[in-house]
């Protein structure tokens, strides 16, 4: 049993490794599908879904009003406009589990996050 | 008229950039995050595994060796050590003998500093850029009534593992195999000596 476990944990440790590089190594092309990759071995893997289930189901986590938040004071984002985390490492990685399930699934706009757009006149 | 300007969060930059540092800035947080919840659920599930059984899996180091730097890795918290010999044998396994020496490195270098920080009771001094001071930790050593012989064969592991990490060095040749398993054995036989100090202050 605990050995059959510990299989699963070495594969999962195996396969996370590899997502973590090939993220490291994602370019505006093949950025997705690593992204996809990642969502999907976070969502199936039996041993990931014990972590990640709780992290989707934290509800002192709102991601929309962070989201929301980001672009609140867009028209004085001459610097970048910036954005804040939970101090918590488990909030943090509830805020940013969501954040990424939201940006897979087009939720949220990943092109908006990095390229927002300032439309003023002159 | 109507002007846009394209602002980043990571400021201005091109699509691949903006990959680039999402990819840093957000899920390197995350797989570090799940990186560490494994480690814990692997250390959890060795418990319940048989007493010899240990997060690593090449057989190139004595059990009960692993077994006591896994344990006393873990229950002193100095997981980015775990985390660098964890990888070193992840990158041996995977052929790649460079990044191998290199973790192997990096788990020995913190394994000593810690050790030294547990001895003096302050962390050890960095000299210009991030040259770890090898004379400092030596004279913790010293200190501590470890024979010259054996601080000897420490040092020379240091130097020994150092120098597989610069392949720069070595006109870019990567270490061999043999160099690579040899540099495992010894890494893995100094943190267990390290370690075993703090058992008998």
């Amino acid at each position: 049993m605990s050995e059959d476990r510990l299989n699963q944990i070495y594969s999962a440790r195996k396969r996370l490794s590899n997502l973590e590089s090939d993220f490291l190594l994602s370019r505006a092309h093949n950025f997705r599908n690593n992204l996809k990759a990642f969502v999907y071995f976070c969502e199936t893997d039996p041993i990931m879904k014990e972590f990640t289930s709780s992290l989707k189901n934290d509800q002192s986590i709102d991601v929309k009003k962070w989201w929301d938040d980001i672009f609140k004071n867009v028209s004085s984002m001459m610097g970048g406009i910036r954005y804040e985390l939970p101090a918590s490492p488990d909030k943090q990685a509830s805020l940013l589990y969501q954040f990424v399930l939201g940006i897979e699934s087009g939720k949220f706009d990943f092109d908006t996050f990095c390229q927002c757009l300032w439309i003023f006149n002159t | 008229m109507i002007s846009i300007l394209s602002v980043s969060v990571y400021g201005y930059s091109t699509p691949d950039m903006n990959v680039y540092d999402f990819c840093n800035d957000i899920t390197v947080k995350l797989t570090r995050f799940f990186e560490d919840r494994l480690e814990e659920s692997t250390h959890e599930a060795t418990k319940i595994a048989p007493s010899r059984t240990t997060i690593f899996k090449l057989d190139l180091v004595p059990r009960y060796t692993l077994k006591f730097i896994e344990t006393s890795l873990y229950s002193r918290k100095w997981m980015e050590a775990l985390r660098e010999l964890t990888r070193s044998e992840q990158a041996f396994e995977d052929g790649r003998t460079p990044d191998c020496c290199h973790n192997l490195r990096k788990g020995l270098e913190i394994v000593w500093n810690n050790v030294y920080e547990e001895l003096e009771g302050k962390k050890a001094p960095i000299l210009q850029g991030s040259t770890q001071d090898i004379g400092v930790l030596v004279k913790a050593l010293r200190g501590r009534n470890v024979p010259n012989d054996t601080i000897g064969l420490v040092t020379r592991v240091w130097a020994y593992i150092v120098e597989r990490d610069h392949i720069e060095k070595r006109s870019g040749k990567a270490p061999s195999n043999r160099e690579t398993i040899y540099a495992f054995q010894l890494v893995f036989a100094t943190i267990y000596y390290l370690l075993q100090l703090l058992t008998n202050i």
